[in-house]
């Protein structure tokens, strides 16, 4: 009986300290959170402006928006955390970029997990300097953005797309994707009327200068989102977390007061069997 | 004066959300101003120098590293990866 009191006690012990973690990182994330949804939040005009022009620019006939050969590799953008330990996060990202990429798609992965988890993978990955999502700042994003319009020209990619995190709600988030290039006309509006507007001087230079802060700007916002997603996401599981741990605590300290209470009874029905003898 | 719906965003937030008799930015092709009523067209800016004319004669500068200027029918949108107020 004694080993077993003292395998329980083991047992409370590491699950305690399980629970110190993740209800640490559970408090982590809840101060977090706030700057980054309100970093979201004030980022989502000028990601939505942005898409809006774009998507008007591409009626313009430019190198831009004329649709590339398919045997080129696409350029894939994918946004997934810094950290473990947020449920299914990073998961999600990864399955369903595995489920959209063809076989010689290339990558270009920012946040710690993805570029860990590309380096493994038999995918061309165009830099690995993105290691972190949290300090992701525009200057960064620009650097990205540049480096990617130069392979655009060169010709080597055929499209760019942006995997990232949707912030639905601190409960939901889901994985989506962002067409970047070749610009295309979001869904099939053709009903409305297309407004003439100037470019000045003309479109091809317009989007020429354009088109890296367009990158930018996009990435940023969504750099900013799938940021906010992943700490609700790690909000959620380690409060769940905590709480299973809470569940077992109860358990285990109930099996462990049964372990010792039998153990003492054992004993005062040895003593008194004894004085009886 | 005649005015027009003027907003200014960077990344990190809006900048500008109101009326505006006129805005000066540095284009791609040189310095050009918009006021209310201007035809709609797009163009890219360089570094430079922002000034927005604002309804109660007040002239606000401030410093806009390249983006991007809209003109629409009913409003003119700055876009800019970088865009501070002067004395902020």
């Amino acid at each position: 009986m004694g080993a077993n009191i003292k395998a329980i006690r083991a047992r409370i012990k590491s699950v305690e300290s399980t629970r110190h973690i993740t209800k640490a990182m559970e408090l982590v994330a809840s101060s977090k959170i706030k700057r980054a949804t309100a970093k979201m939040e004030q980022s989502r005009f000028y990601r939505s402006v942005m898409l809006d022009a774009f998507a008007d620019l591409s009626s313009a006939k430019t190198m831009y928006s004329k649709a590339r050969d398919a045997s080129l590799p696409v350029l894939y953008i994918i946004v997934a955390g810094d950290r473990g330990l947020a449920g299914g996060y990073n998961n999600n990202i990864f399955r369903s970029s595995a489920v959209m990429m063809k076989e010689n798609d290339i990558v270009l992965p920012v946040g710690k997990r993805a570029v860990d988890y590309y380096s493994g993978k038999k995918r061309t990955v165009v830099t690995k300097e993105f290691t972190s999502c949290e300090d992701m700042t525009s200057d960064g994003c620009s650097r990205a953005a540049y480096l990617i319009r130069d392979m655009y020209d060169r010709g080597e990619i055929g499209g760019v797309r942006l995997i990232s995190t949707e912030f639905v709600s601190m409960l939901t988030q889901n994985p989506n994707m962002t067409h970047l290039l070749p610009l295309q006309k979001e869904g099939a509006d053709e009903t409305k009327p297309s407004v003439s507007v100037e470019y000045e001087p003309s479109a091809e230079a317009v989007l020429a200068a354009l088109i890296p802060e367009y990158i930018a700007g996009v990435l940023y916002s969504s750099v900013c989102e799938s940021f906010a997603s992943e700490l609700a996401a790690r909000r959620t599981a380690m409060d769940a977390a905590t709480k299973n741990a809470d569940e077992m605590l109860d358990n285990l300290s109930l099996k462990y007061n049964q372990a010792r209470q039998s153990a003492i009874t054992q004993e005062i029905t040895e003593i008194v069997a004894g004085a009886n003898a | 004066m005649n005015t027009f719906k003027l907003q200014i965003a960077a990344p990190d937030g809006m900048r500008y959300d109101g009326e505006a008799v006129q805005i000066s930015v540095r284009g791609i092709e040189g310095e050009l101003a918009v006021l209310a009523g201007h035809i709609p067209f797009v163009t890219a800016l360089k570094s430079g120098e922002c000034r927005v004319y604002t309804e109660d004669n007040i002239i606000r500068r401030a410093s806009c590293s390249g983006g991007m200027l809209m003109v629409s029918k009913d409003c003119v949108r700055l876009l800019s990866s970088d865009f501070t107020w002067e004395k902020e």
